[in-house]
């Protein structure tokens, strides 16, 4: 039984020397090193390295390595679908029976967790496909207080290697959505109506010791707020490794090693240190990277990130991204990247979903939902992204 | 803002050679070393840099809120080192110098409401209480929110329109200069981009502000110059579009390189890692 374990090597970073800089005046512009960008690529490389681990809280299944991002047919997914921009009355879910990614509605197919390796070949003449890690149909998500339906019907399906992407203002919904895939929704939250489906189990069925055997080893989870989810009165590194130690039944010392592993493959500059230090000793983006390390440690199968990288500064976030876009590329993690900065999404997601108040108002390739957006609400987040977005006062962007 | 003030050419805040330390004299670590800039009157200056770069002590240090180790900072003219509450409180009284915080709630008494913070500056300056609240008006329509917000207490607003008060109260007096330290970052894209226009809009006014923010597309947007801050250094200096178009300093194409776009470009990984790897050497 293989699962996602990754050894990384990324450069020991130091806070040593400075780059020399030149004084800055105002007036004459002041640039301090010249720098050449030759040298050696020495970011972080992830590698898959073990693959042996097993997972015995069952409920896992084996998960589709190699092929599955190229099986999951990404590129061409769905055709785009979108609502009518004033229609919010009854329409037929969005998404419903378009096959995502390929896989058809079948519910007998995805019934047992053994169905998961399985490719079936459906839908779509000549293309194989890979049975969903991940797969919400027609979710709606209510609040039992107030008696009001909040998100209306979200549909998508995630197969191994792939990234669906999540965009919408604040109350949008979106975190709602997270949050009933991971059984986590608020108290007086629920999943009214729809279904999601957690490699093949529908998560309706499952116990809550069931729900513990799969957070973690199966679906992950990292918030915008890193501090929230740490315990601040541990050390971080026993954290991580307590992770490894349960869900994967490490010894001590092993799961100690691990977790350093971890920390350095989220590249954290000195993951020894790192791992003795309390939250409050940390920055932001550090508890983020910390938390990711936590998060992947178990090797999950699919990993949701809400807003995970929007307390970070660029530099840093452009490293995680990399980091999701390793896990995905060469462990076949699935992702759902949520996000109110399209430019993000953009970065890792093979569709997208655009929510406004629990509705998807258009969904589909990421290429088309951004670039060419269909629903008058993507055209005007597209076009407040676009108004102050980096890219409109760069004459030149490098290519790569 | 008045006609005399745009005519000065003289710059309205001066830093020079600023350092400022934090922690206990034997073991402390600098957080600012060496800046120095230059802001002309009417002139936006956007200083963008990471977290634990050292813009909000940049800004903290400026408005004499921390103690500068060495250096000087000069607001319109005035040697304002050593400064005590006092004669900062005369500075904003006198219109010289104000500013906005990321959270609106820092920078607003959250027992006044919308209309007595915005006329209170006005009338501790003596101006009579009608003018003041009709100037209270007018700042609150040229950070276009509606009137009927002045009975409002601020925990009653929303985020935007508590950041766009906050823009009115620090204007309401005609600062010549404006600090604002990250400014939109708590915003959605929405409230983002109508306090950067209404941010652009002051531009013709005449005020000069000092914009600080993490957001590079912010800063570009609005600034007539920025300055990178890395690791407690200004480390480039120049026209906003010239330095993102044309970053000299690793970390400055390191940030370039490293904003998202939506055309998703797959972003040059090799070269980002080599811009590190020199940062770090």
């Amino acid at each position: 039984m293989t699962t996602l374990s990754r050894n990384t090597s990324p450069e020991p970073v130091r806070g040593g020397a400075r780059s020399a800089a030149g004084p800055a005046d105002a007036p004459a512009r002041t640039g301090g090193v010249s720098a050449d960008a030759g040298g050696g690529p020495v970011g972080a490389v992830v590698e898959p390295v073990d693959g042996t681990a097993d997972l015995s809280e069952g409920t896992v299944p084996d998960p589709v390595r190699g092929g599955g991002r190229s099986a999951a047919g990404s590129a061409d997914a769905p055709a785009r679908t979108v609502s009518a921009p004033i229609d919010t009355a009854d329409a037929p879910a969005p998404t419903a029976g378009v096959p995502v990614g390929g896989v058809g509605e079948s519910d007998d197919a995805t019934g047992g967790s053994d169905s998961a390796g399985t490719a079936v070949a459906e839908e779509g003449p000549g293309r194989a496909a890979v049975a969903p890690v991940l797969a919400l149909r027609d979710v709606r998500i209510s609040d039992r207080a107030g008696g009001r339906e909040i998100v209306h019907g979200v549909s998508f399906e995630l197969t191994p290697g792939k990234v669906v992407g999540i965009v919408g203002e604040s109350g949008s919904g979106k975190t709602l959505t997270c949050r009933a895939a991971l059984g986590i929704l608020p108290p007086h939250f629920e999943v009214s109506g729809g279904s999601v489906e957690i490699a093949g189990t529908d998560i309706a069925t499952l116990t809550s010791a069931q729900w513990t055997a799969l957070r973690g080893a199966t679906i992950s989870a990292v918030f915008q707020d890193p501090a929230s989810y740490l315990n601040p009165s541990i050390r971080v590194g026993p954290q991580i490794a307590e992770v490894v130690r349960v869900k994967k039944g490490l010894k001590r010392r092993a799961a100690r090693h691990r977790a350093v592993e971890l920390l350095a493959a989220v590249q954290l500059r000195d993951p020894e240190l790192v791992y003795t230090q309390y939250t409050h000793e940390l920055s932001g983006g550090m508890l983020q990277r910390v938390l990711i390390a936590a998060a992947v440690a178990a090797g999950p199968r699919v990993l949701i990130a809400d807003e995970a990288t929007t307390a970070l500064d660029v530099t840093v976030q452009a490293e995680i991204l990399d980091l999701l876009a390793d896990l995905r590329d060469q462990a076949g993690l699935a992702l759902v990247v949520v996000s109110h900065d399209l430019a993000v999404v953009a970065q890792l997601c093979d569709e997208v979903l655009v929510l406004r108040e629990g509705e998807v108002v258009e969904h589909g390739p990421t290429r088309h939902v951004l670039h060419e957006p269909r629903h008058e609400y993507t055209r005007l987040l597209v076009a407040e992204h676009e108004q102050y977005g980096l890219e409109k006062f760069l004459t030149t962007r490098e290519a790569s | 803002m008045t006609g005399d003030r745009r005519r000065e050419t003289d710059p309205v805040l001066e830093v020079t050679g600023l350092d400022v330390h934090y922690g206990p004299r034997r073991r402390s670590r600098p957080a600012l070393k060496g800046v120095s800039l230059t802001v002309a009157p009417g002139e936006t200056v956007g200083v963008i840099g990471e977290t634990g770069s050292g813009k909000t002590t940049l800004a903290r240090a400026v408005l004499g809120l921390v103690p500068a180790a060495a250096g000087s900072v000069r607001i319109a003219g005035e040697d304002v080192r050593g400064y005590g509450r006092r004669q900062w409180r005369g500075l904003r009284r006198r219109g010289v110098v104000q500013y906005v915080f990321q959270d609106p709630l820092r920078s607003l008494d959250p027992d006044l409401t919308v209309a007595d913070s915005l006329t209170e500056p006005l009338l501790v300056q003596g101006v009579p209480r009608t003018e003041a609240a009709r100037r209270a008006r007018a700042f609150l329509d040229r950070v276009r929110l509606p009137a009927d917000l002045l009975d409002r207490l601020p925990g009653e607003l929303s985020g935007g329109q508590r950041q766009r008060v906050a823009v009115a109260r620090a204007l309401v007096t005609e600062p010549r200069l404006v600090i604002l330290d990250e400014p939109v970052s708590a915003l959605d894209s929405a409230n983002r981009v109508q306090v950067l226009e209404i941010l652009k809009e002051l531009r013709a006014t005449g005020v000069a502000l000092v914009l600080i923010s993490h957001d590079l597309g912010s800063v570009v947007g609005t600034s007539d110059r920025i300055a990178v801050l890395y690791r407690g250094e200004l480390v480039e200096v120049g026209p906003a579009r010239d330095v993102v178009n044309h970053p000299r300093h690793a970390y400055t194409r390191l940030l370039v390189g490293s904003a998202p776009t939506l055309r998703a470009a797959p972003t040059d990984r090799a070269g980002r890692a080599a811009l590190r790897a020199l940062l770090n050497a």
